[in-house]
């Protein structure tokens, strides 16, 4: 494998999409969560986060899949930002 | 054994608790829906001396569902009014202290600044964007809660250094937050979301939040802070279950990191002080008075030049501002400054008139200076508390 793509595991917040991928990583978390939401059909209104659960490390939008964020075969989730109170 | 010992043996027993630290404790709750109710709850159950209550929002019967401290006898009552009666039935040894309000407007940065810890138990981004700059600038640490149907996080931010809330505020989210507003910053009409959501998940999340507060308040004396650390977020799912908790990056370029210090009070309240005044007594009559929003000054009227002056938030200002009352037209554009001097229209206009809380604290700008003045009436310590 290239060092300039990575493959990883990703997975939903809730276990219902689970996929290996192979991206360049030049990519952001971003593009990430745009490219999942829409392959996935997942809830639109959301707000999501990219977190690499092997390095229990949250990414920000703008950071790039790079080797010190993303190892090969890390496992990465897409996360709902949980933004109610409950009224 | 006195009453005080009778109520928190079983507290004693655990070796590292401090109830007499929890008891001179000053922790504000913002918020008192669904997660609020089980914080304060808490909060009043373990008996944190000093509970400060802050919503803007009433009860509603559809919030009987999730809200341990609300009663149907409540409804159209303040939230915050009601929940700091019942915490103050729950534990009457605590003083609590209820803000009916806008956490940004009408809370003053000195009330966060008197606080050892903040708990935001909010219902949207844009509420908790506020909070987390009020808390950066005051230097406070806070805790973020917040939930979905069956998703929860809590985290903790530090009022000082590292990632804040805001670090992570993607493109798209910017998006979203800004379509609560329109024509020139005025408030949109927002449709009124419903979210689907239910006790157990808010009494799990306010389980974590306060579990954090007692730590962090601990952790003020010599005890190593276990539990989250700044900057960490503490994310769960309850279908199916999973738990991690997760290191926050900060973003060098957050906007939000502009901690306010040395603050210095002034014996000045709001309806005495001025710009004027202010930029006097900072020795800078050449220099500016940052409010920290972003005041709505006039409203014009683009079809018959009618000119009203407003002089309050501009955030605070709905769409029902553009309507002209002289010509009967939707056409006003409103203007708004986050500075005064002493050479413009409001140098000698009251802070309280321009919608200042008490305990409010300017930025005085000078030539390469910035100065913090914090004005009087921001001590809820004094007189007033319940319990």
């Amino acid at each position: 494998m290239s060092g300039e793509r990575v493959v990883f595991y990703l997975q939903t917040a809730d276990k219902t999409r689970k996929a290996e991928i192979v991206l360049p990583r030049t990519m952001t978390a971003q593009d990430l969560i745009r490219a999942s939401t829409k392959r996935w059909k997942m809830l639109f209104g959301s707000n999501y986060v990219v977190t690499n659960l092997s390095l229990n490390r949250q990414l920000l939008p703008f950071e790039m899949l790079t080797e010190e964020r993303v190892r090969d075969h890390d496992t990465l989730m897409i996360q709902p930002l949980a933004t109610h109170g409950g009224e | 054994m006195n009453s005080e010992e009778d109520r928190y043996t079983r507290h004693r027993l655990i070796d590292w608790w401090d109830q007499e630290r929890l008891h001179h404790a000053r922790v504000m709750v913002v918020g008192a829906g669904a997660i609020g109710n089980e914080v304060i709850k808490n909060l009043a159950l373990i008996g944190v001396g000093h509970l400060v209550i802050v919503d803007s929002d009433t009860v509603e019967l559809s919030n009987l569902t999730r809200s341990v401290l609300f009663r149907a006898a409540d409804h159209g009552r303040a939230k915050a009014e009601v929940a700091a009666e019942r915490a103050a039935e729950i534990n009457p040894d605590i003083r609590v202290r209820s803000l009916v309000g806008d956490l940004e407007f009408d809370v003053g940065l000195g009330v966060y600044r008197d606080m050892d810890v903040v708990i935001g138990c909010l219902d949207s981004v844009q509420a908790r964007l506020a909070l987390n700059r009020l808390c950066r600038r005051a230097g406070v640490p806070w805790l973020n809660g917040g939930i979905e149907a069956t998703i929860a996080e809590v985290s903790l931010f530090d009022g000082r250094s590292g990632a804040c809330y805001e670090c992570a505020m993607s493109a798209a989210m910017w998006e979203e937050r800004n379509r609560r507003f329109a024509c020139g910053g005025l408030r949109a009409e927002e449709a009124d979301q419903k979210m689907p959501t239910t006790a157990v998940v808010a009494s799990i999340v306010a389980g974590y939040l306060v579990n954090e507060a007692l730590l962090l308040l601990h952790a003020a004396g010599s005890l190593q802070k276990e539990g989250l650390a700044f900057s960490q977020k503490l994310y769960l799912t309850l279908k199916p279950y999973h738990f991690g908790v997760y290191d926050l990056p900060e973003n060098s370029e957050c906007l939000a990191h502009d901690t306010w210090e040395p603050i210095e009070g002034i014996e000045q309240s709001k309806e005495i002080a001025t710009p004027r005044l202010l930029l006097d007594l900072a020795g800078e009559s050449g220099g500016a008075v940052e409010l920290g929003f972003d005041l709505l000054t006039q409203m014009r009227c683009v079809e018959c030049g009618a000119v009203e002056t407003v002089l309050k938030p501009l955030e605070r200002c709905g769409m029902e501002w553009t309507f002209c009352p002289d010509c009967k037209t939707r056409s006003r554009q409103p203007e708004a400054v986050n500075w005064l001097d002493a050479a413009g229209p409001y140098a000698d206009v009251s802070l309280a008139r321009m919608g200042l809380p008490n305990g409010a604290v300017v930025s005085i700008q000078g030539e390469g200076t910035r100065r913090f003045l914090q004005l009087s009436g921001g001590d809820l310590f004094g007189e007033g508390w319940k319990g």
